[in-house]
């Protein structure tokens, strides 16, 4: 289903090759070059998702956030920049933004990123109110307990919040970068393969003994739940 | 070695000399005369001593000027001769110990901590680029490579690696960039109070897996009370995480990584010691350094900022890094003031 997103973003380049790689996956993108504007737009306008670029001419993107907030517009904010320092991303974050990216970035990750927050912006039910299922499995947020075809998993606390986040995102990709964020809350780029072996772990857990894997690998981009 | 006068009291004594003297002369000149006369001769000598003390002022000005020009200039002569290509200029010392020697010795000083800024911000730019050489070459050969090829397999594979090889370039410019952030003391106003052992045992537990894959044992051993800490949680999560990555990467031939936290003093300790080979004494200034790599053979993984970020890091909490031997193998801890003074707020 398509959405209607606002892409503020000055470098022509990267507007365009975001808008049609938007537009391809079926959302319909309005693209802006600048602060101004892109503040206009996003108060006129209804949007489900705001892709902000942090470097802006005019008035920069940090401060178009504040405005959009002072302003009482609650769409969720995806920022991008160039700005890598984990001092940056936190400085994002707390402006109000609904998520950090930093350039250069791959479309998967984007892609992966826009539809976790277009996705969490529709369905905000309490999260402790309902299971969850993803096929024949079932996990209860309340107990934090997790059954697959009737039978119990033992996981561990982390394993259990790294399913609940797959889980919540069923069908979806989700990046390694977004499961340090998300899971971890930490916000460097580890050298290592530290995520993949966690992983690598649930899956066993999840899947070994069932005929159809629930966890699968996206090829240079990352994971996905999916039945 | 005689013990000289400054100079201030020396030209105060000659002018006192000479004023002394030209009294002197004044009263030789009229002792003979009468009364009266005296009186008419005080009246003619006025003019008399007033240009003598003209002439004394000037001689003594004067004095005075040619020596602080005379001290003055060395100083300006060796601020105009130090130029980027040559720091080595230094101004001379009288051995006086007056106010121009001090003002000469800061100078001094001021140019040696220069020096090595410039030294170290040279060897840094020349190990940038001498380093980002080899990544950048390993990236040019795949996109080559993947030009050239007509197998959509091959191709693809060969893309696959150009992008993991652009991100493994953009990795060592983020370290880069945070490492200078960091010595520069920029993230102070994102310091807040956290649980360091939390913290340590939170990276324990996210980086065992990796080390048991790796055949290593990673171990957390907990302080007997809580340490908070005011500091910049996310930069030393990745400091300790730089830690055990390096313990991993280096020293799992021993077997067993211990990640410790512990309190010493008004210190903060917190601990990676491995059983790995270790570094020798002498070759732990090069391991800390920007891309220090001790074995320049190893293209593997790391760029060799690891450590260097750790320190910067540790600089920004106004702590250090330390080697040492682990008797065997290596033991890196961060050491980072407590400030007591301040307490935690209550949680």
């Amino acid at each position: 289903m398509g959405r209607k997103i606002l892409l503020i973003e000055d470098d022509r380049e990267t507007a365009s090759y975001l808008a049609k790689g938007l537009t391809q996956e079926g959302h319909s993108v309005d693209s802006v070059a600048n602060g101004h504007d892109g503040l206009f737009r996003a108060t006129e306008g209804r949007f489900d998702l705001i892709v902000l670029d942090r470097m802006l001419p005019g008035m920069d993107g940090l401060t178009v956030l504040k405005a959009l907030r002072a302003a009482k517009v609650a769409t969720p904010v995806l920022i991008l920049s160039a700005l890598a320092s984990v001092g940056d991303r936190i400085d994002g974050l707390e402006s109000g933004s609904d998520d950090y990216l930093v350039k250069p970035f791959s479309f998967a990750e984007l892609l992966a990123r826009v539809n976790a927050l277009l996705r969490r912006h529709d369905a905000r039910p309490d999260p402790a109110d309902h299971r969850l299922t993803v096929g024949d499995l079932e996990i209860d947020p309340l107990a934090r307990s997790v059954k697959r075809g009737g039978r119990k998993l033992d996981l561990k606390p982390r394993e259990y919040l790294l399913l609940e986040y797959f889980a919540r995102n069923e069908g979806r990709v989700v990046t390694r970068t977004m499961l340090l964020e998300q899971v971890w809350d930490y916000h460097f780029d580890p050298g290592t393969n530290v995520i993949d072996v966690h992983v690598s772990r649930l899956r066993r857990k999840l899947d070994e003994g069932f005929d159809k894997p629930l966890l699968h690998t996206v090829r240079g981009a990352g994971y996905m739940l999916e039945a | 070695m005689k013990q000289r006068l400054p100079t201030t009291v020396r030209v105060t004594l000659l002018a006192g000399l000479l004023a002394l003297m030209s009294n002197f002369a004044v009263v030789g000149f009229i002792h003979w005369r009468t009364h009266a006369q005296l009186l008419d001769a005080l009246e003619d000598s006025l003019p008399i001593a007033a240009l003598l003390a003209l002439l004394l002022g000037l001689v003594c000005g004067g004095i005075v000027a040619k020596y602080v020009e005379y001290r003055i200039r060395d100083i300006v002569a060796v601020a105009d001769r130090i130029t980027p290509r040559d720091m080595s200029q230094r101004v001379p010392l009288s051995g006086t110990g007056d106010a121009f020697d001090r003002l000469a010795q800061q100078v001094n000083a001021m140019l040696d901590r220069i020096g090595a800024l410039m030294g170290e911000l040279r060897l840094l730019t020349d190990s940038l680029a001498h380093d980002l050489r080899s990544p950048v070459s390993r990236l040019r050969s795949a996109a080559h490579a993947a030009a050239e090829t007509s197998d959509p397999e091959e191709r693809e594979e060969l893309l696959t690696s150009t992008i993991r090889q652009a991100d493994a370039l953009m990795r060592i410019l983020t370290t880069v960039l945070e490492i200078s952030r960091s010595e520069a003391l920029t993230g102070r106003e994102q310091f807040a109070w956290f649980d360091t052992t939390e913290l340590a045992a939170e990276l324990t537990e996210m980086y065992e897996p990796l080390a048991e894959e790796r055949g290593a044992e990673l171990r957390f051993e907990p302080p007997g009370q809580p340490i908070a800490l005011f500091g910049h949680r996310q930069l030393l999560a990745q400091a300790i995480s730089n830690l055990i990555e390096n313990a991993l990467r280096y020293g799992h031939a021993g077997g067993e990584i211990i990640v410790r936290v512990g309190q010493a003093g008004k210190q903060a300790l917190i601990e990676v010691a491995d059983r790995g080979p270790g570094i020798p004494e002498e070759q732990r200034g090069e391991a800390r350094r920007r891309f220090g790599r001790l074995d320049s053979s190893r293209s593997d993984e790391g760029a060799g900022l690891g450590l260097a970020l750790a320190e910067s890091i540790a600089h920004l909490h106004q702590g250090q890094l330390v080697l040492a031997d682990n008797a065997p193998g290596l033991l890196i801890g961060l050491q980072l003031p407590l400030r007591n003074e301040e307490a935690p707020p209550a949680a």
